[in-house]
Order: C-alpha cells, then structure tokens, then sequence
C-alpha cells in the first residue's frame, strides 16, 4: 500500500461561515475558501527531531465525513513520499496554504496506490481542544458506572472465578466508510520497548481494533526517574515534530507516536484524529525520536521512540488530541519480582514499571507487564506451581493483597491469569460507587518446576453424619497431573448450633470459596469484600445452612422470624438483601488446588 | 389520632338480626346491632369496640415523627424524654416533647435492638449486628463499650434487662444464651439450646429473669439467688416476642407468635428437619385461634385485591398467654392476621400488646374483654411503654411515638347501613348506654350515604326505658321514609358506653303492578287442516298471562274482567273458588259470543295488609278475538284442470287451505292471490293432469286464525 500526502495551507469553516482567527497560535486557513488544486506543504518528522518539509494539492473537501466535520482530501507527488506513502504515525502532521494552517493529516486507505489521504481541518481541532475541562477523575471520577448492587456483587463473584474478573473493554474504532473503499484513522503506531514476543502479543490482542498498532521501538519512554532520556532530545515540541502518549514506561515502555498539529502557548494538538476517542483522559505525552519510516508494503509505519516528557494528554475527541504542557499525569508503579529456581537455589528477577493511571488501559497494561516478565525469565513450557502474592495500594485504605497458588503445565505465563492484585485492577477502576485511586500494584511470584497440584475430584464423609461441636475430617480424593489419586483429610468445624440440621458441605481451594460477605453498597462495602477473598493456598470448607439477609452492606447470619418482617418496611424502599451465611473452615493446603466439590449432609442430634 | 374500625360493606348489615314474620307480608321488622362483631361493621371514630359488643370512648394521644424506618427497643428517662433503638445507621433517638433528635449512632449497627435502664438510671444498648454491650451517656451522646460477649456465642444480643443489682442480663444469639454483665465480668447464665433469646425481663422483687426464644418458642425462669434455671413453657410457635411482668394477675405475660418460616436456603434448620421427622411428636402449647369476626383481632383474611403486601414480609400469628412460675399457662388472646410485637400492664392488671399489622395496640382487661384501644395508621406498633400512668407506644413503618392522653372528647360510633329492602317507614331505636350517649339516624334511598340523605336527626322522646339496671333508652327515630338507614352515638364523656341498639321500621307498602298481558290459545297446533281425523279437537281455552312487579314481595291475589268490544260494562271471570294468587290462567270461551274484546287484570295486597294500607292495581289488555265459530267453504266447483271457492270467516282471517282427492294425503293449497290476509278468501286448486277416467271426490278444508276449521267436499267426473 501507498500513502500520498501534499501539504496545503490552512483553510477553515464552521457552518459555511469564516471564523476569524481568535486564538494567539499560528493562522488558520479558512475552509471555506479550500479549493481543488490548491496547492501548499506539509510538515512532518521523518528522522531524528527536525520536521521536514513535503509538497501537496487539494483534492477536495469531503462534506461531513464525520459527524459534523468536514475533510479535505489530499495527495502528495512529493519525492520524499514517493516509497512510503503516507505512514502511520505522521497523523497529525499540519499541512499549509499561504503560510496558513489548514488542516492535521490524518486518513489514508488501505492499499491505496498513491499517496491520497484525508485531513482533519484545523478549527475542529481548536473547537474541541476547547471543551469544558472536568480534571483528572472527570465529573465523578468513578469508572464506567454499572448497575449499583448486583453489579458489585457480580464482580466480587467474579474474583472467585479464575482469570475471570470483568474490566472495561477499550473502545474500538472501526474503520469510516469512504466511498467503495474504506479509511480509516493513520493508524497510531504504539512503539512497544523491552517485551518479549508473548507480551508483544498480548499487547497486540488488547489493542485489537483500536486503531493501535502495536510496533517495535526504542524503550525510554519519557524517562523513568529521567533515566534513558536521549541528551539531545527537544525539550519542546514544535509543528511538524513527533510526539509519543505514554502508557507504559521503565523496563517496559509502550508509546503512542503521531505529529504535533498546532501550538498554541501551553496547548498542543496532534493526531488530526481520536486516540481512542474517550474524550477527557489523562497520560503523559512526550517529545519522540524518529528512528526511521518503515516501508511496509501493507502500511508503512515510523520506528520511534519518546524521550522527554513535556505535558500530559487531556482530550481525546473526533478531531484530534489535546495536551497540556502544564499539567503532568502520574503513573501508576508496578513492581514485578519472580523467584524460581529449586529451594536453596532460587533465582530472582525483577520489573519496574510505570503504568498509564486510565480505568481502560491500567488493568490490561498491567497483565501484559507481569506475563512479559514470566515469559522473559521463565519462558519453559514445563510443568509449574505458582505461589503469586499481589497487592494493590489504594490511597487512603489499607492495601488489598492477595496470595494465589496455582498450577500449569504448559509453562509460568499460563498461570499468571490468575494474580487477583492484576484482575482487581478492572472492578476496582470500574467501581460503581466512588473514585479508586491505585497509588502502587506489586506482584510477587515464587515459581518452582514441579507437579505439586490436586485437582479435587471426590469429597468422603467420615460417615452419615458430622458431629456437631468439633472438628470434623473430610476425605477429599484429588486427581494429580498423571491421573494418580492423591487423597487428604481436610477439617471442618461444626457449631453445635446445627445439630440436628442439614447443610450443605463444600471443599473448594480458598481463592474459589465463595465470598462470605454482604452484597457491597459503597466503597469501603467493596473493599472489605475483596479484603474477605480468601488466600489460594487453603482448603476452605463451607457449611451453607439457612437463609441470612444483609442490610446496607452489612450481613446478618442469624435473624429471627419477626426481623424478617421488621427490615421490610411497606412505606419506604427495601433496603434488604439476599445473603447466604457460610460456615467456613480454612486450613493450609500443601498443594496447588483447583475445582471443587460438594455434598448435603445431616448434623447429628445425638 | 383516629380510633376507627374496619368499614365493611354496606350491604352486610341486612344479614344482621331483622327478623319478619311472614315471608311475604310487610310486618314490622327489627335490626339489631349487638355483638363485637356487628358493631365492627360500623365505623368507630376517637373509640374503641370490645369484645363484649360494647362501644366506649377511646384515649387522645399524640404523634411525634421519628427519623427511623422502625423503633426496635425504647427507654424512658427520668426527664421525661424517650430513647428510641432505630435502625437509621444504628443510631439511637431522644424524643423530647414534640421534638426527635439523634442522639448517637453507634458504628457497624444496622439497629439498636435493646434498651435497658438501670435502678440508677444508666443505660445500656446492645446492637444487631454487634456482640457489644454499649453504656449509653445520654448527657454527652455517646456510647461505650462495658462488655464484650464471646463472638462465638453472640452475633446479636437481642435483649436486655437490668437486675437491682445492677448485673445486666443479656439475651443472644445464635447460640441461644443468657449471660450476665457486672461490670466487666461477663458470665454465661444459662444456654436455652434454642437459636437466640428475643425477649427478657426481670423481675425485681422476686429475683428472677424471665427469657423467652426464637425458633422453638420457650419460656425460662432464672432465679439470680440459687443460680438455677428452669423451662415454664413450650409454645407451638416459634418466638416469643415480649414477656411482661403481671403482678396483678400473677407470673408474667407472654407473647408466643408462630411465624410462616423462613424460605428454605441450600440446608434445612433442625427445627424444620426435627418437625418432618417427627411430625406426631409434642408441639408445645397451641393457641386457640377465636373465631374470624369474634373479637378485635380476629380478623377475617384480607380479600386479596386489597392486599397488595410487602416483598418478603412474614405473616404470622399470635397469642397471648398468662404464665406463672410453676408452668401453669392460660391463653388471654390471640391475633388470627398477625402477631403480637411488645406487651405491657397496667397497675390494674390490664394488659396492651401491639400487633405486627393494622398498628393497634389490644387492651385486655382483667375479666378477658378485648378491645382495639388504639389504632393508628402505621403499619405496625412495635413498643409499649409508661410514662408514669399513660401508656407510650413506638411504631414501625413508619416510625412515630405516640403519647396517650385523656378519654376522647369527640368520640362516635357510626353504624353500617341498613338496607330495608324497600322504602320503610322507621319507628322507635332502644339501645343501652351509660354515661352521655347521643343517638342520632339518617335515611336514604341511596346504598351508599351521601347527597340526598335526610340529615342526621335526633330521636324524638330519647328517654330512658325499662330497668334502669340496664341503662335501656329509647326514641322514636324522626328520619323520613327510606330504604336505607344509619344511626350513629355521640359518646360525650369518659363514661359514657353504647351497648345493644334496636331499630323497628315497617316497609312502605307498594302495589303489584300488572306490566303486560298476553292471551293465547291454550293449545296452539300449526297447520290443522293437514291433520288427520284422529287429531285432536281444537280448544275453545285461551291461557292468559301476566307479568308483575311486586316491589316488597307481599302476597297478591288478581281479579280477572272482560269487556266486548263496544259495550260498556265489564264482566267479572270467575276464576275459581279461591282468590287467585297465581299471575297466569285458562278462560274457557265457549260461553262469550265471538267477537273483539278487552281483558282487565286487577292485584290487590289486601290479604296482607291492613286495610288501610292495601294498595290495588290493574291493566287492561289490547283487543284479542274470541272466535270459536268456524270458517265457511261457498261455490266449490271444478273447471277442467282448476278447481276453486269461497272460504269467509266473521271474526278472523283464513289462515290456510288444504285438500284431498279421493281421500288421498291432505295437500296444502292457495288462494287465488297467493296470500292469506283477509277473512274472505278465494281458494284455487290446481287439479292433477292425470286423474283416471271416473268419478272422483275433492274435499276441502280451510283454517281461521282462531283455529277453527271449516270443511266442505264435492264429486266430479273426468271423462
């Protein structure tokens, strides 16, 4: 494929009428007096730092290509384009008429063969960049809001579930029909530093039909703790100039690369077209180094990498992103340590991270990271067990922390879907209740090489009856990785209220027990929720007897018949709701676990 | 406040106790109103019904809001202000005056479910959820922990009571235990084996604390000197809800509901698995439901489509039981709808308890009568207490306090409708009261009262009546004439009691009025001329019939008269020896001479009424014929393949033809313009084509509208 571009000066029109230009950047070239054959140029960064200049003519302007948004379309005969074509990662660059701006480059088509592209007018850019600012967290800073109650109780159930905690999706960007062809965005090229081909991947599918393209590049990433920065990289941007987004940066880095548009004192636009158009979102953006233009024949993309960071991203709208050179946005830190190796042989390595603060790209960033350090230290296709202790620092709370134990046998990246301090990630930033803000997530793996698992296959009762009052033993029969039984007497404890009842008896691995605790209501409701989930190294037995209820997130085991009736007023809402007390026994497993089983048994009343 | 009881439909009041003599002779009749049940029918306004059918003033009282969705425990201070345990975030209310405030919350409570108060005047609380005996400091609103009971004992401690000693008893669950608080030192007293301990009292005086449970609904008594604990009661029930001290009456009060059980969770309760196991085994003391109607409580069930209920509500039932310390336990009363929520006495022995539903708290006095002494809007009352000698009461849904005052200034009684069946004339109301009682009636013709009922008149001569023993009075009710009837009592003073009210009326006779009359042959028979000789003679009978409309249903006889068509006089049809009741009979016409007449039909109600209140009516039919003479057939002749004739008849129109040749099947035949309309006719025949050569014979037949038939015959010759 072929991308054209030709530079055109500055045109502008809203609603057919010329604006006079109202702000202190350059001179916009008004729409309106856009024409067919026009001809003016372009800038853009081809290598290093120094935008360079190309030729173009006007094709013709593309009524409301977009909701409410003319394009121009463009086609350059310029030699320096004349291998490329249009590439991704030079959206953005701003296209001249008569010294004025006229437009932000910013469609090609797929397997086009010349250099024709479409162009984003520039007062779309400055109308949008212009938007009411909410700050960081937005109105109410909660993530994507779901129905309150069941919501939460469904995504703290989710936690129980291995590899199954739900998270906001990105948003897709499919491609904008054009004619019998279809356009889409200049593609942003994502360049991606220091992963391995697994992490690569995972990038790749996260980042599926965003318009992200995930690409090799160099691996500063503005800088962790300033380290890595090139000395001679531009402290400023200039028109024309690259300029990467930041999500990912230290030992692993991932960058958006695109074009700086338009300058106006502290405000930058680039992109001529969404990120992932989700309107106010906040990442650090950096100046970037342009290593060179790939001339892929399917869409050529630049090689880059983002060196100093000068401002954060605030605005992600139709027409193009904006970025703001005083503000800076904190990232999150993820520490990664992994241990491996045979006792008194261990081994250790480690990640430092910084991760993007965003409820959309935290989680994912985070679960490629951890899968990308197992893969590099620990790429063996072998039989493991994991013990994965995680935490997630949460501002002004106590820590949630988590310990999972978890067997694979086709290698250590297997077993990572199942760090509950990276699937808390997506419920937490998507809480229905109030704004999480993660201060600091660490990951700590001890991984051996060994087949030290039972899946539970059979549960055996002492006989007919449990004994009400002691401890009682379960025989649980476990299936090993070579189809050997194994079996284990777990405890269960047995008040001596139920004497006489029947229950139900369930033996599960203590990170698949079912969370014994009210529906959540609020936030500290949530949190204490996720703080019950149980450890991944126990056995927990659970006794399931009647019927409790909870009240505004608190759970009542025991209620007798008349309070029933009392909490369920006929003259105000219903504040009750349905909880199952639990009776649960929790005793350290030497032994990965996984699956469960269950029984109904009678309490003897002897 | 209102006191009011249900209004039932209007119409139920006839099937009170009228009473009549005869079926269908309007006779005086009487409507009594006497019993619990037909007083409920009647709408109670600031008074109360009891169960012995007697309608007293109830108490004022008055109504401070309360920022809670329920009230689950109550204290009072020695100030004079109320502490409300509420489940708004666990806070506890004081209730000063008119005014309600917060007083503290207690954090991690959904409900402050036990109050107590010591001889000294300390408080303490107790929450659900919370294992924790709080220490109320009501001066500077704050709440601390005295003691911590074992957490595997006690999720909630779910009632409290203070000793002399100032040892506090605390009531928990699930594990069903008692323990002891004094100071810091908590101590298991005893464990019940049942599920949790929902209501404890102690019993000063005697040194005992009386507890009750949840779930087997068990009743114990502990003596704090010996140390010991002993069962006093099993119920059939599964909670007892209050127990109340009762001095006057001996041991204390308990309340023992039965409510629907919980739905079942993924395991069955002991309970629940020892009652399918042993389904025969003792239950416990039953109550004794009273019969739907019977007495305040004893409600009937609600129809469904006034039911709208709440979502996962339990309904349940109660009963009250006098219990004394060596077991002996009698049943006071019992709700058939609900279940009883808190009980107290009085220094008389007279018992309140408040109920689950229809917020009304009961007041049973010493000699078992029953009356509904408050009955507020709210859903449920869930406290009872004193203040001083006026009784205090919380609700639930919503959350109000309620201070009793004095008897009701303004209370009535207003009764259900009396519906006379028709326009009645009313004559003297005797009822029985005592103290200022004031009865008024109204009349209407409406079912229900509104515009265009009189207004509400005293009775004329309201002076006392018979034994003064009884209280009798009696007035002549000054209503006017009307179908429906209401009286109400004005109750004017603390004493004042209405008992058993009588009313007489007689209904406004009506005439029977003759509607319609219809006259038929006795035995209509279609087509005549086509039967055979064996057919039946026709009837000289007519059957004559008429509708009425006998408003009140008394008996009628009818007299029956004729008048021919052009003459003046009617003539009387004897219709028998005795007055004719039925509205239908058989004339025999034979002896009328044919001709056009009139039917007249009389209805009197004078054998059931005097005479000076029998009523006549009657109706005159349409003209109808008398005809039994029969048509005539002239000029039959026969002219080659035609045959025809005359056929007239003097009072009705031929109606049809038939003939028969040489005595072969009767075929119907025509006239000559094709339609029988007309008393004269000319009949045509159309003879057969191929008649053998010979002599043959053609008769002819022809019918009026009366049904007499004429005939006639002729021979003739084909060649």
């Amino acid at each position: 494929m072929r991308l054209i571009t030709q530079l055109c000066a500055a045109i502008f029109v809203v609603s057919g009428v010329t604006l006079g230009v109202a702000h202190a950047g350059p001179p916009v070239y008004p729409l309106d007096q856009v024409k067919a054959g026009q001809t003016g140029f372009g800038y853009t960064t081809m290598k290093g730092y120094v935008p360079e200049k190309f030729a173009f003519e006007v094709v013709g302007v593309v009524k409301n290509f977009l909701p409410k948004q003319d394009i121009i379309l463009v086609k350059s005969d310029d030699p320096k384009l004349a291998v490329t074509g249009f590439w991704q990662g030079m959206s953005g660059s701003p296209l001249y008429i008569d010294d004025k701006v006229m437009c932000a480059f910013s469609y090609g088509f797929r397997f086009n063969k010349i250099a024709l592209g479409g162009c984003t007018p520039l007062q779309y850019m400055i109308d949008d960049a212009k938007r009411p600012r909410r700050g960081p967290g937005g109105a109410k800073g909660a993530g994507q809001l779901v129905a309150a109650t069941d919501g939460a109780t469904t995504t703290v159930a989710a936690m129980t579930t291995r590899g199954a905690a739900p998270q906001s999706a990105l948003p897709k960007r499919t491609a904008v029909a054009f004619g019998s062809d279809s356009a889409m965005p200049a593609g942003v090229p994502l360049a991606v530093a220091g992963f391995s081909d697994q992490g690569f991947n995972q990038l790749q599918t996260m980042f599926s039909d965003t318009g992200i393209l995930p690409t090799r590049g160099g691996g500063a990433a503005g800088g962790m703790q300033g380290n890595g920065v090139d000395p001679s990289a531009p402290s400023k941007f200039v028109m024309g100039g690259s300029i990467a987004v930041v999500l990912m940066r230290g030992d692993m880095s991932a960058a958006a690369t695109g074009t700086v548009s338009y300058i106006d004192g502290n405000s930058i636009l680039a992109f001529g077209h969404p990120f992932f158009q989700t309107g106010e979102i906040y990442a650090p953006v950096a100046t970037s180094q342009v290593h060179t233009v790939i001339a892929s024949a399917q869409s050529a993309f630049v090689m880059a990498t983002p060196q100093r960071e000068i401002g954060a991203l605030w605005s992600d709208r139709q027409s193009s992103i904006a970025a703001d050179l005083k503000v800076r946005s904190p990232m999150i830190p993820l520490d990664i340590d992994i241990e491996y190796g045979p006792k008194g042989a261990k081994q250790h390595g480690e990640f430092h991270v910084e991760i993007v603060d965003n409820k959309f790209l935290t989680p994912g960033l985070a679960g490629s990271a951890v899968t990308n350090a197992i893969a590099y230290y620990l790429p063996d296709r072998d039989d493991v067990v994991a013990r994965i202790k995680s935490s997630v620092r949460i501002k002004g709370g106590e820590p949630l922390a988590f310990v999972d134990y978890v067997y694979a046998n086709d290698g250590a990246a297997s077993v990572m879907g199942a760090t509950r301090g990276i699937r808390v990630l997506g419920p937490l930033f998507n809480n229905s209740y109030a704004p999480v803000q993660v201060e600091a997530v660490k990951v700590s793996v001890d991984l051996t090489f060994d087949t030290n698992y039972g899946e539970i296959k059979e549960l055996r009762l002492p006989g007919n009856q449990l004994v009400p009052g002691q401890r009682n033993y379960v025989t649980v029969v476990m299936e090993t990785w070579n189809g050997e039984d194994i079996i284990e007497q777990v405890p269960v404890d047995v008040p001596a209220g139920l004497a006489g009842a029947f229950v139900s008896l369930e033996v599960t691995p203590g990170d698949a027990a079912k969370l014994d605790a009210a529906p959540p209501v609020d936030l500290p409701t949530l949190l204490a929720a996720f703080r019950k989930l149980l450890p991944g190294d126990v056995w927990a037995v659970s006794l399931y007897t009647e019927d409790g209820l909870a009240y505004e997130g608190k759970a009542l085991r025991d209620i007798p018949a008349s309070v029933q009736d009392k909490l369920r007023p006929g003259t105000k809402s219903q504040k009750v709701q349905a909880y199952r007390p639990v009776v649960r026994t929790v005793s350290p497993s030497v032994r990965a676990l996984s699956g469960n089983a269950s029984t109904m048994v009678r309490v003897s009343n002897d | 406040m209102k006191l009011r009881t249900t209004l039932v439909a209007a119409t139920a009041a006839v099937g009170l106790s009228s009473f009549a003599l005869t079926a269908h002779a309007v006779v005086t009749a009487a409507w009594t109103v006497e019993s619990y049940s037909q007083f409920d029918q009647g709408d109670a306004t600031s008074a109360f019904i009891n169960s012995l059918g007697e309608v007293r003033p109830g108490w004022e009282s008055s109504r401070v809001a309360v920022e809670s969705d329920a009230i689950w425990a109550s204290v009072r201070l020695s100030d004079g202000s109320f502490l409300l345990g509420s489940d708004s975030k666990g806070s506890i209310l004081r209730v000063t005056g008119k005014d309600s405030k917060k007083l503290l919350s207690i954090d991690g409570a959904i409900a402050v479910v036990a109050l107590t108060q010591a001889s000294d005047g300390t408080v303490y609380a107790a929450t659900m959820p919370g294992n924790k005996l709080y220490k109320i400091d009501v001066a500077a609103g704050k709440a601390s922990v005295v003691a911590t009971l074992p957490a595997k004992d006690v999720e909630t401690i779910w009632s409290l009571g203070v000793a002399g000693n100032g040892t506090v008893y605390a009531g928990v669950g699930p594990s069903g235990k008692v323990f002891s608080i004094a100071g810091a030192t908590v101590k298991e007293v005893f464990a019940t084996g049942d599920k949790r301990v929902t209501a404890l009292t102690v019993d000063a005086k005697a040194n005992a604390v009386w507890f009750g449970t949840s779930e087997r609904a068990l009743v114990f008594r502990h003596d704090i000197k010996s140390g010991t604990t002993r069962a006093v009661a099993d119920f059939a029930g599964n909670e007892i809800s209050a127990i109340a001290l009762a001095p006057a009456r001996g041991g204390v009060i308990v309340a023992a509901n039965d409510l629907q059980d919980s739905p079942s969770g993924p395991g069955k309760n002991p309970s629940s698995v020892e009652a399918g196991e042993k389904p025969n085994a003792p239950k416990g003391q039953a109550a004794k439901a009273p019969e739907a109607g019977s007495k305040p409580g004893a409600d009937k069930d609600a129809p469904s489509v006034t039911d709208i209920g709440r979502r996962g509500a339990k309904k349940g039932k109660g009963a009250l039981f006098n219990v004394t310390e060596d077991g002996r336990m009698k049943q006071v009363h019992a709700l058939t709808q609900t279940y009883f929520t808190a009980v107290t006495l009085d220094a008389d022995g007279t018992i309140f308890a408040a109920a689950a539903d229809k917020g009304r708290v009961y007041q049973i006095d010493s000699e078992q009568t029953v009356a509904t002494a408050f009955d507020v809007d709210e859903r449920a009352v869930s406290q009872l207490l004193w203040d001083g000698k006026t009784l205090v009461f919380a609700t639930d849904d919503a959350a109000a306090l309620y201070r009793a005052g004095g008897r009701a200034s303004k209370a009535s009684y207003v009764s259900d409708v009396l519906d006379a069946k028709s326009s009645s004339n009313y004559g003297r109301l005797t009822y029985q009261a005592a103290g200022s009682v004031v009865v008024e009636t109204r009349t209407g013709n409406t079912a229900k009262p509104g515009p265009g009922w009189s207004e509400w008149q005293t009775l004329s001569g309201d002076a006392a009546a018979g034994p003064a023993a009884l209280g009798g009075r009696s007035g002549k009710i000054t209503s006017p004439a009307g179908r429906y009837l209401q009286f109400r009592a004005a109750l004017r003073d603390e004493k004042a009691t209405l008992r058993r009210v009588s009313l007489y009326y007689v209904a406004q006779n009506n005439a029977t009025t003759i509607e319609d009359i219809t006259i038929e042959p006795a035995s209509k028979e279609t087509l005549p001329t086509l039967k055979d000789l064996a057919g039946k003679a026709r009837s000289p009978l007519l059957r004559v019939k008429w509708k009425i409309d006998n408003q009140d249903s008394d008996d009628t006889t009818y007299t029956l008269d004729v008048r021919r068509d052009g003459e003046s006089n009617w003539r009387s049809l004897a219709t028998g020896k005795t007055p004719l009741t039925s509205n239908s009979w058989e004339w025999n016409t034979e002896t009328f001479p044919d001709g056009w007449y009139r039917l007249r039909v009389s209805s009197s109600d004078a054998g059931v009424n005097s005479p000076d209140r029998a009523m006549t009516a009657s109706f005159t039919s349409a003209l109808f014929a008398i005809d039994n003479q029969r048509p005539s057939i002239d000029g039959l002749r026969i002219d080659g393949t035609k045959a025809s004739a005359k056929a007239s008849d003097a009072i009705s129109i031929i109606t049809e033809m038939a003939y028969s040749i040489d005595d072969a099947p009767w075929q119907l035949g025509a006239s000559a313009d094709g339609i029988f309309d007309d008393s004269n006719e000319t009949l045509r025949i159309d003879m057969p084509a191929n008649l053998a050569k010979g002599t043959h014979t053609l008769a002819v037949r022809v019918a009026d509208a009366a049904g007499n038939i004429g005939a006639t015959s002729t021979t003739f010759v084909t060649k």
